[in-house]
């Protein structure tokens, strides 16, 4: 629809600016003058249920839902249309969706350092206190999903987003919510049609205990584990059929967790017995965990942490006899990483960086799978045998029947007229011999051994360590120029002295403008000119710049340099002036942003360096197979190819 | 039962879904770099390939969902193996030898099945996998036991198999590989093509699991493909 007349529920004009964002049912625009607000205008004009629904919301909007959610503030109308075309909210752009936070690879390059356990169970707490909040109101949230839940990367602050598809309860009727992610919706409303059921805070408590799951869990989903039956497990699946993969009953579920994460033994018993009544029991009769609940536990916790004696970046629930983080980072994970030491402009530490970036351990050379190991157990294949065994028979058959042949023709008296058999015969023999050419094998060999060149060139290129030893070379180069920053300074500022004489004499010198200057012979034209070759002041005035002039031999050329040697006569060389401030501050600046640049660079070093290195891992895990089925490959074609010849 | 807190040996192949559990949207590209692409195909489809990286990357939660195999053919190569799209680098692809076209298929689907046991071993759960053929030509080799195990794979649910014909291609052949009813790519609108696939699968990544997810249909006049 056309966006050029929008007015809100008391007929001002609204105009929009940037479009932030757009959805299947709406778009997300910049309100112009209004930094602080945000526009939802759906493609499509709502019906009149709709129009009411958010016109509703708009007269319940309090302080209360506004400080937690992205509540509808007003209704916005095109003209001469009564039916809402999108509506006003607080811009959330400050806050990040919620599946930025709990994932582990999203979080380290989202989220600031600080965003570790205790970042997450704060998190976690006030996911819970917006979910209360909106159930105090009587209302329920009923979509929940990794998208509608926002976190200020700053205060934990959590926001809820897409408020407008909340069920609202007003004036004793109830607008219902339409939409659902199975992944956040309870067993009991797995494949039912959404606006079909009336929602109850309960259903919300089952998305309300996934999210908190996420958090805690490094965004493992409480139904995605290891199935031990046959056959798929999807998540939905699982839900319906209660199967949470951290129950403490697994010979009923059937599921292991996922390797690599923590379990339920890892967290206070209270919150063990949270998250199995919310997965694990009947919870649509029961009641599962409110958010009230969850606030009491999650608190409870937080003031029950550890912090790892090898890793600040790690906390823990301090009834732990070691740290799972180390546990589980040991094995090449990264979950948490403590950058609060190089990210702050000020506390920069080289050698802490330096520490770190060398505290990653090398990859090293990688065993590239050998063919010598391959060629000695590699025996022809059947195939080639035979058809090597065929050629063999065929050479021999078909000199017996050439020589009996054509001693036949010679000495039988109407041999020649046989002839034409003896060749149907011989042609028989050859094609009952006929076999895989040597040719087939030849190119069965080269191809293997091109498919095998490539891999071999991939492994140089992804899996050697040769990725990892330049990187660290290059951070060991910008380390040692860091180093080395005061001492270049130095070197600088006694360049500078050393040119002192020289500095106060050319500054002294381009006092002088040549065109303001009495020198003989030199008129105006002649100045323009000088001008023109940048030859401007006395300092300007050397034999070489002269000499490339147009028009200006010898004769001219004495004449500014006797006025250039007058005024140098007339110069004092101060020692006690020093360099010259602006040249001081030239020298800092330039080092200034090196430094900069610099810091920056190894800033990021320990983190691209850790990537690379588990890039070269993985790798190596992947093309080990591939090269070895390909080095098998080549030793048999080969072995085919010889045995064929 | 195990305890997951067992030692795990460094590097062991499960890092990536531990810091990344997100369920998994798989995508196979196969395509066909024989000596007939040569020329102004091949450059347009490595454009198309760098603008799927684009597109991808807009998408946060696609980013870490759609995972991306590069299958080249002939001869068959593995260009890369499964990886988030994050990771994902557009490849310059250039043109060597026929069209062996069954074999690539077949690989496709070995590829497949690892990457499915180590979703299954990692506890990751994944959307139903897209294998994506681009073709201008004819298979050299033998294609029907690909083709049959294409259609047991639709069969089941287990994958969705689109197959996209270059000027050239043989959509008789085609249409017998692949289920769904093979799609001509007008011109070579290789960059078309691969904005619609990306918007494709970060909708597929962004609905259920189990869900059939109605996508953008490419044939409509302005689309970049025509059946």
């Amino acid at each position: 629809m056309s966006l050029t007349a929008l007015f809100d529920h008391q007929g001002r004009r609204v105009s929009l600016g940037m479009e932030l964002g757009r959805g299947g049912e709406a778009a997300v625009y910049c309100v112009e003058g209004q930094p602080e607000l945000v526009a939802k205008i759906y493609h499509q004009p709502t019906g009149p249920e709709k129009t009411e629904k958010l016109s509703q919301m708009v007269k319940l909007q309090s302080e209360r839902l506004l400080a937690l959610s992205a509540w509808p503030i007003g209704t916005l109308f095109m003209a001469g249309n009564r039916s809402v075309a999108g509506f006003l909210m607080k811009n959330v752009s400050r806050f990040k969706d919620i599946h930025l936070l709990y994932n582990p690879k999203s979080r380290t390059r989202e989220f600031p350092p600080k965003a570790n356990w205790r970042f997450l169970l704060h998190t976690a707490s006030n996911v819970a206190r917006a979910f209360a909040a909106i159930h105090d109101h009587g209302h329920v949230i009923g979509d929940v999903n990794q998208s509608n839940v926002r976190v200020s990367p700053e205060t934990a602050i959590v926001n809820l987003l897409d408020c407008d598809s909340f069920q609202i309860s007003a004036n004793g009727k109830v607008y219902p919510c339409e939409v659902g992610v199975p992944l956040y919706t309870p067993p009991e409303l797995q494949d039912t049609e959404f606006r079909e059921v009336v929602r109850t805070p309960n259903h919300d408590n089952f998305g309300l205990a996934v999210l908190i799951f996420h958090l805690l869990f490094m965004g493992r989903h409480p139904f995605a584990g290891k199935f031990l039956g046959r056959g798929e497990m999807p998540i939905e699946k699982a839900i319906a059929e209660q199967r949470f993969a951290f129950a403490r009953d697994a010979q009923r579920t059937q599921m292991l967790p996922p390797p690599a994460c923590i379990t339920l033994a890892h967290l206070p018993q209270e919150i063990g017995d949270l998250f199995t009544s919310a997965f694990d029991s009947p919870g649509a009769a029961n009641g599962r965990p409110d958010g009230k609940q969850w606030i009491a536990e999650l608190d409870a916790l937080a003031g029950r942490l550890m912090v790892c004696s090898k890793n600040k970046a790690h906390l823990f629930f301090n009834g732990l006899s070691s740290c799972p983080w180390c546990s589980i980072e040991s094995s090449g994970v990264l979950l948490f990483v403590d950058y609060t030491i190089v990210d702050t402009a000020t506390g920069f530490s080289i050698e802490v960086v330096w520490a770190r970036i060398l505290a990653i351990p090398s990859p090293g050379e990688g065993n590239v799978p050998s063919m010598l190991s391959y060629i000695s157990r590699v025996q022809p294949s059947s195939r080639a045998k035979v058809a090597a065994l065929k050629r063999r028979y065929k050479v021999a058959a078909l000199i017996v029947a050439g020589v009996a042949a054509l001693a036949f023709v010679v000495t039988s008296p109407d041999g020649f007229a046989y002839m034409y058999y003896f060749g149907m015969v011989i042609f028989a023999l050859h094609k009952l011999l006929d076999s895989d050419a040597p040719a087939k094998f030849g190119q069965a060999a080269r191809d293997a051994e091109y498919r095998l060149r490539n891999l071999e060139f991939r492994w140089q290129h992804e899996a050697s360590g040769a990725d990892f030893t330049a990187e660290l070379d290059r951070l060991r180069t910008l380390t040692e120029e860091y180093r080395k920053l005061p001492e270049r300074r130095k070197q600088k500022v006694r360049e500078l002295e050393r040119a002192l004489y020289e500095t106060q004499l050319r500054h002294y010198l381009a006092q002088f403008d040549i065109a303001a200057a009495e020198i003989p012979h030199i008129k105006d034209g002649r100045k323009a000119m000088l001008s023109a070759y940048g030859i401007d002041d006395a300092a300007d005035v050397t034999r070489s710049a002269l000499e490339a002039v147009p028009g200006f031999g010898q004769f001219l050329i004495i004449q500014l340099i006797t006025w250039r040697q007058s005024l140098e006569a007339t110069f004092k060389f101060n020692p006690g002036r020093g360099v010259d401030p602006a040249d001081l501050q030239r020298v800092d600046r330039d080092l200034a942003k090196r430094r900069a640049e610099i810091e920056a660079l190894l800033s990021k070093g320990p983190s691209e360096l850790n990537d690379l290195r588990r890039r070269i891992i993985a790798a190596r895990g992947r093309l080990q197979v591939q090269l070895e089925k390909a080095l098998m490959d080549v030793a048999q074609a080969q072995a085919d190819e010889s045995a064929g010849v | 039962m195990a305890n997951p807190l067992d030692q795990v040996p460094f590097g062991f192949a499960g890092a990536e879904f531990a810091e990344n559990p997100e369920p998994r949207c798989p995508c196979i590209l196969l395509l066909d770099t024989s000596g007939s692409m040569k020329g102004e195909p091949i450059a347009q489809l490595n454009k198309g390939l760098v603008t799927f990286k684009d597109e991808l990357s807009a998408d946060a939660l696609a980013q870490k969902r759609v995972e991306v195999a590069l299958i080249t053919f002939g001869p068959v190569q593995v260009h890369s193996d499964f990886q988030t799209a994050d990771l994902f680098q557009p490849p310059h692809l250039e043109t060597t030898g026929d069209t062996p076209m069954g074999a690539a298929i077949l690989q496709a689907l070995a590829i497949l099945d690892q990457r499915k046991q180590a979703y299954k071993s990692n506890g990751i759960s994944y959307y139903r996998p897209w294998i994506f053929l681009v073709t201008d030509g004819a298979p050299t080799d033998a294609w029907k036991e690909a083709a049959k195990k294409v259609h047991a794979g639709e069969e089941a649910k287990a994958l969705s198999f689109f197959a996209v014909g270059v000027e050239g291609a043989n959509f008789e052949t085609l249409a017998e590989i692949a289920v769904r009813k093979p799609l001509q790519l007008k011109e070579l609108r290789f960059r078309d093509l691969f904005i619609w696939l990306s918007n494709s699968l970060s909708a597929v990544s962004r609905s259920n699991v189990d869900e059939q997810v109605p996508l953008q249909n490419p044939t409509t006049p302005e689309g970049w493909a025509a059946v």
